[in-house]
């Protein structure tokens, strides 16, 4: 399939764009990322091909970044504030272990479900992976040819300067509405979209 | 079957001796946080299964070290407290 015009950076050669975007080792903690060659995903096709994995964006784990390091810092606080001669030494040990493992678990678990929470949008499709707790697993898909419209939605503050927000693909298919939450760069993501349904009509 | 006069035993140990108490509701609660531990290792295999290629081999080798690190704290508070 003929690649859209607008997945290609203005002024860059195809194949120059592809190394720049699209090599091996690209940023794993990226939030947008142009043909991850190194990914796959569940039922994709052998003739299927990424050309665009999407996460939220980078500062939406500002929040549970700030909550970790407070969690972190909390003992020295309690300690200082409330005293704890009281608490035999090895239990204040076990406490203080059993908090930082928790501390870790907290982070860990955000971290999870940002890292594999993805958009995808492939050659033939697109995909949204969402993981709204570690036990919790949503996918849903569409084909280009079940697709309807493609809106954006941003605003705020933050928004507007990290360059971020939501994208609802409406759909013909048994799910409504697919929603890319807080992605980068959401105008150049609808434009792609729009680009390969107008080609998956024109087929 | 716990007789009541075990019952009453129990209660007045358990005020007598706090400590003894609370080590139980430590190790239970560390119990409770060894299978969430396996929980995460296991669905860090599912989740990768699901997007091949995101840090792998790194991030069940990190879930395997928090489980083995739960397990670790369990041991610790068994032998300490």
């Amino acid at each position: 399939m003929q690649m859209p015009n607008v997945f290609i950076a203005e002024g860059v050669p195809v194949e120059q764009d592809r190394e720049d975007h699209g090599h091996k080792h690209a940023n794993p903690f990226s939030s947008y990322i142009r043909r991850p060659h190194h990914i796959r995903f569940e039922n994709q096709t052998k003739k299927e091909e990424i050309l665009l994995l999407l996460r939220p964006h980078m500062i939406t784990n500002v929040p549970w970044m700030l909550i970790t390091i407070f969690m972190v810092f909390l003992p020295t606080i309690f300690t200082r504030v409330i005293p704890t001669d009281f608490v035999p030494a090895n239990f204040r040990f076990i406490t203080i272990v059993s908090w930082y493992l928790l501390t870790f678990a907290f982070a860990y678990e955000k971290l999870l479900c940002w890292l594999f929470s993805v958009g995808i949008v492939t050659n033939e499709r697109v995909v949204d992976v969402d993981f709204s707790t570690i036990l919790y697993k949503d996918v849903s898909e569409a084909r280009f040819d079940k697709i309807q419209d493609v809106s954006v939605k941003t605003g705020g503050f933050i928004r507007s300067v990290f360059n971020f927000g939501d994208v609802f693909i409406q759909t013909a298919g048994e799910i409504p509405e697919i929603e890319f939450e807080d992605v980068p760069d959401p105008a150049r993501v609808t434009k792609l979209l729009d680009s390969l349904i107008s080609e998956g009509n024109k087929r | 079957m716990i007789s009541f006069s075990q019952l009453v035993f129990w209660i007045q140990d358990a005020a007598t001796h706090p400590w003894s108490f609370i080590k139980i509701l430590y190790l239970i609660a560390l119990l409770i946080y060894i299978a969430f531990a396996a929980v995460v290792y296991r669905q860090v295999k599912m989740m990768e299964q699901t997007i091949e290629g995101v840090l792998e081999s790194f991030l069940t080798f990190v879930s395997l070290v928090h489980l083995v690190l739960a397990i670790g704290v369990f041991v610790l508070a068994l032998l300490i407290l």
